[in-house]
């Protein structure tokens, strides 16, 4: 199973974006509400959790190249966001589960990722 | 709070709940001069000189039942994040203002958000109170007075579902139109 897929079961994912724009690698993940802070200590290819949906999150994700967008909370970004998110293509994700939840499982999965390596 | 629209709900509340009949809103933004900024500006009961010091203290509250008040203090704090300026002025039995200034463009600022949704909610909410709602993006003016409507509708209430429903339309387009300025790519939006 692909990380990708891994990642989208075990997080409960849906994405909202074109499947397309699911084309970079996660090479880890990142927590934060802080839009300066994310953009200050997040790396590229990490995939992004966070509770924000509005089309500021669809910049700092541009300009940092994470690999994607899990917006949490069960929350739906309006479609300005979208249609932005699909323009940039940085996939939106998002989840039931709360920042702490699915910070859990990426952790989990990035525990046992490693090892296997 | 998602965005400055909750935090100005969250104050024009607290003018309702100190008896408020004229409610101001004003929001100035210009992005050469990169300011974001608004005003809510009441004639409710006002505040005691040595209370305003509490009301930015999270542990103060009038409320009875609840322990905490959070609603200016983390407004307070939005701006504070951004380098912006917070301003609480209050007269007993005069009125009370507060007044919140962002560097518009600063990655931490929440967006304005939902303008329309806020104005509707007061309305329903403020019962006889008569609120102006002035938006300034650019130099370009937008100016809204339930009095003025009041006058134009001619004996029928301001809260009856029609007339809401044509309001919600009205002011999302106004207030959509005046705003739609060229943004730059990247840059801070909203």
């Amino acid at each position: 199973m692909s990380l990708w897929n891994k990642i989208m079961e075990s997080l409960e994912l849906k994405l909202l974006t074109s499947p397309e724009t699911l084309k970079r690698q996660v090479r880890g993940a990142y927590c934060g509400d802080l839009l300066s802070d994310v953009l200050a200590h997040v790396a590229p290819g990490d995939l992004w959790v966070t509770i924000h949906r509005h089309r500021n999150v669809v910049a700092v994700s541009t300009l940092t190249n994470v690999s994607g967008v899990v917006i949490t909370g069960d929350r739906y970004p309006d479609r300005e966001t979208l249609e932005v998110a699909e323009r940039e293509a940085i996939p939106l994700l998002v989840t039931k589960l709360n920042n702490f939840q699915a910070s859990g499982k990426l952790y989990q999965i990035f525990s046992e990722y490693s090892q296997e390596m | 709070m998602e965005d400055l629209s909750q935090h100005l709900l969250d104050l024009s509340f607290n003018s309702l709940a100190a008896g408020c009949t004229d409610l101001q809103i004003c929001i100035r933004e210009d992005l050469k001069s990169n300011i974001l900024e608004f005003i809510v500006r009441d004639n409710g009961h006002g505040i005691d000189q040595e209370d305003i010091e509490k009301v930015l203290d999270p542990f103060f509250t009038t409320k009875e039942n609840a322990r905490v008040g959070l609603g200016i203090s983390l407004l307070k704090e939005a701006v504070e994040r951004c380098g912006g300026i917070f301003k609480i002025d209050s007269l007993p039995r005069i009125g009370t203002c507060v007044q919140a200034g962002f560097p518009r463009d600063h990655m931490d600022r929440a967006p304005l958000g939902d303008m329309t949704g806020t104005i509707i909610s007061l309305i329903t909410a403020g019962g006889d109170m008569e609120m102006v709602y002035h938006h300034e993006f650019n130099r370009k003016q937008f100016y809204f007075s339930t009095e003025e409507l009041k006058l134009s509708l001619e004996g029928i209430s301001i809260q009856t579902t029609a007339v809401l429903v044509w309001l919600e339309e009205y002011l999302s387009k106004e207030i959509k139109a005046l705003r739609r300025g060229k943004d730059e790519k990247f840059g801070r939006a909203g």
